[in-house]
């Protein structure tokens, strides 16, 4: 009703404007909030009058108004209407904020499109303009509380790193737990293709987010099902930037900026190592066991344990010496710069969008940068009028300039274990020292390179017919090919290295292929239905090579590829693949314009299970009910817009090994000697992981849509997981693949849209929330554990299960642990202590708020995001906060807190060189890594249109954005988003048990940008 | 649906059905040509059944077995380090921050330690690998077939060694010895069922068990060549007696002892085989005469060096190990000064482990300046499991408590093992002499913890430890390792070593 509203007074405007008598004119330029470009077409009238007019190219306008006219009110489709107060101004400039309910905002969903306001399923969508000018080489942190229902950690400060993205919570232990990701209708590649020894790697990373036009996150079944077995976990649509019929528009972007580490633990100095050290000495000092015997006291210790920590003018006077900070060694300044070039346009036949990229970023961390190039062509032609055809390319090369995993001596991170008393430099030979306690990262960064060269081609070619007006046949052709090369080499002076000099060159090929037809029809059956119908087939086939060489011995480090090496010492290539062929279909009926009747059902099949199960069905259903659109509500400027809704449907997850079901022997060497060894027993009844999800929202809008809102609440209920489950080792096997037991996720979900001020000065808010609860119901017994991560029935997934820290004794400073597994009964032996559920890595909730305001030119955007509720082990802290069981330096907040005396009651135990006191693994190293951060501030000024255009240009934006510029949070490590991803030889199993793992992880970096947008 | 039906076939009927048919006909070839489509093998990896059905099928799987026990979890790594560490007294330091063996030196183990985990499951999979090639052993060729199923009964057998020493407490001579061993698996697993939950057999059994597989495989091996580096670090029946030497040793039963390592010994032809200087038998690439059994390794297939392996943990040289075992003072003292086992290269110019010329040195790389052990210095070096200086002292001890003399006097083994490195010669001997002259000897390749109780001695447990200062004798539970807590969880009828239950 409003859109024939509109339309109406536009043609009145327009018709009626010439006849009016005109007194006095007012000026001004219309804007859209969401990206400050202009609005052309703009509606622009006199309040209660016919008088008006239209908003030029540029977004310019001017009208004539009558002495007396009051008010103007401007609107244009998908924003909301706006009305300004003349008051005796003669210009007036205006923003228009969209429509949150916009009555044609087109929403893509899996084989099509809807309307918005139409969707019975549960979906959040994220636009261009949240996703230009990221700094994060890809684009799941613009999701980072934007969208309701999706977790993302970023894990580590590393670039190009695989980032943990939940939707809804984890619905899987054994099989991923990782969304689909859908580009332009093409499943791609998005996990982890990285070598084994180091962090899995993100190859969402390669696609360019500024040519991304829009993302899509379905969440509910009936939203996803129509991706059936793959869906469980969510789907993430994304739609690139096609061109539109007009004038060709160039836009220019770039960005540079610098980064530095979020936050700093803070070590000890000189100072107070050696005090710390002394105490810690003299708690143990007169054992008369090994190694004390051969000490004669605390700095007999040091000289036997540390090299060159003494002044070498001055050996006794202990306040002088080296003094050195290892973690403003490890991390740095990081910077980054980015360029974008883009050219859009067409006629009514052919439309293009060309876009070419380059980023440039160095990481905080010592050794790590990315780079990436990216060109990418979307073309759309229409041959005739029923056959259209088009094509997308993206060529891509990105580069990582890696280091070494969270877990290796050689990770730069792991300086800070180094005592401020080793020296940087050997004082005689004025090289790096490489006489420290643990290895000199610095030699490793000097001398070591791990390179990372991806060239990627996603590519897709379609074309349509339409056969009737009503049926269309649509194909898809897709490719997604993916070159990796890893080239490393390690110096013959490191550990990993040494003695002659290690390189290590590995190339992946990955290629995907899909092919996607589908009929769509859609007609309007009579006045009061509309029915739209899919149905199709799905082909995809994945197939991946992998060869890798190593050597070592080589003439020295100059040469650092395998030509140069004496020896081979590895070799080999591999290869496997998996296939799915799809059924598919969903029909969507609308009745009288307010009941929405939605139906899918996909039909699936996987090589990866037994010849038996290999298919699997998903069906789906929802309704929903467009309130509003009834008569009683209708015009209600009040209620604006209510659409309860409902939806069930099922999903599945087949994401385990690609042979999964089968028994298999692989093959062996025994130093020459050929053979086969066991790898896995027959699983032959293994089938798809069943996920049900029942999904019940409203969306609303209240004051013309000035408030609108979505409340939902799910209920997933995962049945027989495809479970690694544990067996007998004495069988021969530790594990099988089987389908058993069951885990839920409840949640709620709430978005808050509001419009506070409107007018030249406008100020917008997002806040979005969401609590979830994941329970594993049922086991069948098993207790899975990995480290001290279990998977428990009644418990959500991968809650911390070690030995309950009770405190310090105030009489004697001993660490305390309860002894039993309930009760207060305490111990000293850390061995004896009996293991207890000490915390729980999973968010009771997460959210983001978001306020966006606009004044004259100038736009400020201030985004806060929170995670709370989630603990993290932070293991790296069993060395950094042991007092002194070896000579590791140790976190200052530690120092401040020992036990000093009896009567203290101190948060940490008496420090006690070598012996330690508690040193190991409890919930000592467990904290509560709740955080709000205010994770972006962007400030940016669109130069005035009249300067611009003297310049030939449309439009000029200067901006200026800072990422996580504060942190609040308790949590006493780097950074509460830490989540160590383990290395990439880690089962899905353990790297989806291992949440909140922060081991020597690298901080989120602080980015502080200036960039420029222009377009003409 | 009839009102759309309708539309669809009325609209149909006056429009160009070509398009139509043409997507029908392109969703048809696609259905097709999904026939099979589905149907992929891997590229790595054949299935179970195909594996034993064929006399290569079953060779590939006994040559898997060696590469199974080849690991860091077994020969190349634990089974000398848990028994160096656990049996430790203070002769070696252990300075590294891996816990798990930081654990082993306080003897304080952690039932959910990784290697302690490992080690069992690698063992019992080489041990199911060995009972399928057993029960396959028609499928092998006539001629080949004896030594095929001689070569799995000797892994069965030297695995099942391995698992009862470290996970049950010590058989006790004269004995019943019904203390509880370990599982005995000796049919091939299938599917996993009920049956799968075993339970631990008494240690009695598990050594029946380990003697009939080893005489078994002694006489199947008959036929093949019995000097040293035949059969190529496999199995042979000398190989066979060498281990059979071991177990009657551990056993008590002297005479046998005596008798197996006796052929051993002649079948290398006596001292004569012994290396001039015993610094040869280690960080070799190749067979030396020395060798009874050794784990083959070379630069594509070796325990590796970053957080595996002996040679990590025992080597402090440039770019290689981590120096987290070194010599402490009070192993010195064994020793004469002239002896070779105890000479020490201090030269901070040492290159690789070919530098070193002696038994000892002062470490140049990682915790530079204490004294490494320098007969791990090589990390794809082979690994020395029997020597024969071994079994030349075992010949003598046995001989010594059974009161005989076969094949040699005890006083003349012992001395030529000591003049060998210009040690004194003895002239009369006593049952500790030939314990210290076992540890100067062997030291370091995983015989403290077994010599230790066979000798009822005792250690004392660490600064750190639970029981610091604590002295533990031969036969305390704390000195065997735990069994598995992923095991306990997954199999309600194994029970856990006493000294691990609260």
């Amino acid at each position: 009703m409003k859109k024939v509203l509109l339309a109406l007074s536009f043609v009145l405007v327009c018709g009626l404007t010439a006849l009016m008598a005109q007194t006095r004119t007012i000026t001004g330029t219309v804007t859209g909030s969401d990206d400050g470009m202009p609005i052309p077409g703009a509606s622009v009238f006199v309040k209660g009058t016919t008088i008006g007019t239209v908003t030029q190219v540029n977004g310019s306008y001017s009208i004539n108004v009558p002495a007396d006219a009051q008010t103007l009110v401007y609107s244009f489709v998908g924003m909301r209407s706006q009305e300004q107060p003349i008051a005796g101004r003669s210009v007036i400039d205006v923003i228009l904020a969209s429509d949150a309910i916009a009555v044609s905002e087109v929403v893509v969903i899996g084989y099509g499109t809807r309307l918005k306001a139409e969707l019975t399923g549960s979906i959040a969508s994220v636009r261009a303009s949240d996703i230009a000018d990221n700094t994060a080489p890809t684009f799941e942190s613009a999701l980072q509380g934007r969208a309701a229902g999706v977790h993302v950690v970023g894990g580590s400060g590393k670039l190009g790193q695989a980032v943990r993205t939940r939707i809804r919570g984890a619905s899987s232990i054994s099989a991923s737990n990782q969304p689909l990701y859908v580009i332009d209708g093409m499943p791609v590649q998005s996990q982890n293709l990285g070598a084994n020894n180091n962090e899995p790697t993100n190859p969402i990373a390669d696609l360019n987010p500024n040519d991304i036009e829009s993302i899509q996150v379905l969440k509910d079944a009936s939203a996803a099902a129509i991706y059936g077995s793959r869906a469980s976990n969510g789907v993430i649509l994304v739609t690139t930037k096609r061109g539109k019929p007009g004038r060709t528009t160039f836009n220019f972007s770039s960005q540079i900026g610098i980064s530095e580490p979020a936050n700093k633990v803070n070590f000890l100095n000189r100072a107070q190592y050696l005090d710390l050290f002394e105490l810690a000495y003299s708690n143990v000092a007169g054992g008369s066991n090994e190694p004390y015997i051969i000490w004669d006291d605390w700095t007999d210790a040091l000289d036997w344990g540390l090299n060159y920590w003494r002044d070498p003018l001055n050996p006794s006077d202990l306040s002088q010496g080296p003094d050195t900070n290892w973690e403003d060694e490890a991390l740095r300044r990081g910077s980054m710069q980015q360029f974008d070039f883009s050219a859009s346009g067409g006629n009514e036949k052919t439309q293009f969008y060309a876009g070419l990229s380059t980023v440039d970023q160095t990481s905080i961390v010592n050794g790590n940068s990315f780079d990436r190039i990216s060109g990418r062509l979307n073309l759309d032609q229409k041959a005739t009028d029923n056959v259209s055809f088009g094509m997308n390319m993206n060529l891509v090369r990105s580069r990582n300039f890696r280091v070494a995993n969270d877990n290796a001596f050689s990770t730069p991170l792991q300086m800070v274990a180094l005592p401020p008393l080793n020296p940087k430099y050997n004082p005689n030979t004025g090289e790096l020292n490489s006489n420290t306690l643990y290895e000199n990262g610095l030699i490793v960064r000097k001398h070591n390179m791990s390179n990372t060269e991806i060239f990627r081609n996603f590519g897709n070619l379609y074309a349509q017919i339409n056969i009737l007006p009503s049926l269309s046949f649509r194909t898809e052709a897709g490719v997604d090919l993916l070159n990796q090369r890893e080239i490393e080499y390690r110096s013959r002076l490191t550990n990993d290295g040494g003695p002659e000099g290690e390189a290590y060159d590995r190339s992946v090929n990955s290629k995907i292929y899909n092919l996607e037809s589908f009929f769509t029809y859609n007609q309007k059956l009579s006045p009061v239905l509309d029915l739209n119908v899919v149905l199709g087939n799905s082909l995809q086939q994945a197939d991946f090579d992998f060869a890798a060489i190593s050597a070592k011995g080589f003439p020295n480090d100059n040469f650092k590829r395998i030509a140069s090496a004496s020896e081979i010492t590895n070799a080999t290539s591999s290869g496997t693949g998996y296939r799915y062929n799809s059924y598919f279909s969903r029909a969507n009926l609308k009745v009288m314009e307010r009941f929405l009747i939605d139906a899918s059902g996909r039909f699936d099949g996987s090589s990866r299970f037994g010849k038996d199960n290999r298919y699997g069905f998903f069906p789906s259903a929802a309704l929903a009910w467009i309130a509003s659109n009834e008569d009683f509500l209708l015009n209600n400027d009040f209620l604006s817009f209510l659409k309860p809704r409902i939806s069930w449907g099922v999903t599945g997850n087949s994401e385990i090994d690609n042979f999964a079901a089968r028994g298999l022997y692989m093959g062996s060497n025994y130093a020459g000697l050929s053979g086969m060894v066991s790898s896995s027993i027959p699983s032959p009844d293994l089938k798809w992981e069943t996920t049900t999800q029942t999904n019940v929202g409203v969306d609303f809008g209240f004051f013309n849509n000035r408030i609108t809102g979505e409340i939902d609440y799910y209920f997933k209920k995962t049945t027989d997981l495809l479970l690694n489950v544990q067996i007998p080792g004495t069988t021969g096997f530790s594990t099988v693949y089987r389908n058993v037991g069951e885990m839920e996720n409840k949640g709620w979900e709430f978005v808050l849209n509001t419009v506070n001020i409107e007018g030249p000065f406008s100020w917008s808010s997002n806040f979005n929330i969401t609590f979830n609860k994941n329970k594993i119901t049922n086991l069948d017994g098993q207790v899975i554990s990995s480290g001290i991560w279990r998977v428990m029935e009644g418990q959500p997934i991968g809650v911390f299960y070690t030995k309950e820290f009770a405190g310090v004794d105030p009489t004697n400073g001993d660490a305390l642990f309860y002894l039993n597994e309930t009760g207060d009964e305490t111990t000293t032996s850390l061995s004896a202590a009996a293991n207890r559920i000490v915390g729980d890595p999973n968010p009771d909730f997460w959210g983001g708020f978001t306020n966006s305001f606009r004044y004259a030119g100038f736009d400020l955007n201030v985004m806060f995001q929170f995670v709370y509720g989630h603990d993290i082990f932070n293991q790296g802290r069993q060395w950094q906060a042991d007092g002194f069981s070896w000579f590791d330096n140790q976190v200052v907040e530690f120092y401040e807190n020992i036990w000093r005396q009896p009567g203290d009651n101190a948060k940490y135990p008496q420090p006690r060189f070598y012996e330690g006191n508690g040193y190991g693994t409890s919930s000592m190293l467990i904290f509560d890594g709740s955080y709000i951060r205010l994770k972006e501030v962007s400030l940016g000024y669109t130069i005035p249109k009249r300067i611009v255009q003297r310049g030939g240009l449309e439009n000029v934006r200067v901006f200026a954005r800072a990422y996580n510029l504060l942190t609040i949070t308790d949590y006493p490590g780097w950074d509460p988003e830490a989540s160590s991803p383990g290395t990439a030889d880690a089962t899905t199993q353990s790297s989806n048990i291992r949440q909140g793992w922060d081991f020597y992880t690298a901080p989120q970096p602080r980015t502080l940008t200036f960039g420029l947008n222009m377009t003409f | 649906m009839n009102a759309f039906i309708n539309i669809l076939i009325k609209e149909l009927m006056k429009s160009s059905c070509i398009y139509m048919f043409l997507g029908l006909i392109g969703l048809g070839l696609v259905s097709y040509s999904c026939e099979g489509f589905l149907d992929i093998e891997p590229q790595q990896s054949v299935s179970n059944e195909t594996v034993y059905d064929s006399h290569s099928g079953v060779v590939n799987a006994l040559y898997g077995i060696y590469e199974r026990i080849a690991g860091p979890q077994l020969y190349a790594g634990t089974s000398v380090f848990h028994s160096d560490l656990v049996g430790n007294s203070g002769e070696l330091s252990w300075i590294g921050t891996f816990l798990g063996y930081r654990q082993m030196n306080w003897k304080s183990m952690d039932p959910n330690d990784a290697t302690i985990t490992n080690k069992w499951l690698r063992s019992y999979q080489a041990i199911d690998m060995a009972n399928n090639v057993i029960e396959n052993l028609e499928v092998v060729n006539e001629g080949d077939r004896a030594r095929v199923e001689g070569e799995a009964k000797f892994l069965r057998g030297i695995i099942y060694f391995e698992l009862v020493r470290f996970y049950a407490l010590p058989y006790e001579f004269n004995q019943s010895n019904t203390q509880l061993g370990v599982p005995l698996v000796l049919t091939p697993t299938k599917s996993i069922t009920n049956e799968n939950l075993v339970s631990r057999a008494t240690v009695d059994a598990v050594y029946v068990q380990i003697l009939e597989d080893l005489n078994d495989a002694k006489t199947l091996l008959g036929g093949i060549g019995t000097t040293s580096g035949a059969n190529g670090g496999r199995a042979t029946s000398t190989v066979a007696a060498a281990f059979l030497a071991r177990v009657y040793l551990s056993m008590g039963n002297w005479e046998a002892a005596a008798n197996e390592s006796n052929l051993v010994v002649s079948r290398f032809g006596g001292y004569a085989a012994l290396h001039g200087d015993p610094r040869s038998a280690f960080n070799s690439d190749s067979y030396t005469s020395e060798d009874v059994f050794m784990i083959n390794q070379n630069a594509q297939s070796n325990a590796g060096q970053s957080n595996d392996g002996i040679t990590t943990f025992f080597a402090s040289l440039p770019g290689l190990g981590r120096g987290d075992v070194y010599v402490s003072s009070s192993f010195f003292d064994l020793f004469e000064s002239q002896d070779l086992r105890v000479q020490i290269t201090d030269n901070p110019e040492i290159g690789s482990i070919s530098d070193v010329p002696s038994m000892l040195y002062v470490g140049v790389g990682t915790d530079a300046g204490n004294v490494m052990s320098s007969k791990w210095g090589k990390y794809d070096a082979n690994i020395p499991v029997i020597r024969l200086a071994e079994m030349i002292l075992t010949r003598a001890e046995a001989n010594f408590r059974n009161g005989s003399s076969i094949g040699a006097e005890p006083l003349a083994d012992i001395n030529a093992i000591r003049t060998r490195s210009n040690a004194t010669a003895l002239a009369t001997l006593t049952l500790n002499d030939i314990r210290d002259e076992r540890y100067r000897e062997l030291a370091f390749e995983g015989h403290k913890l077994h010599d230790l109780r066979r000798f009822r001695g005792s250690v004392v447990a660490p600064s750190g430890s639970d029981w610091a200062g604590q002295v533990l004798e031969w036969n305390d539970g704390r000195l065997v390792l735990p069994i598995p807590q992923r095991e306990l969880d997954v199999n309600e009828n194994l029970v856990q070593n006493d000294a691990y239950i609260n």
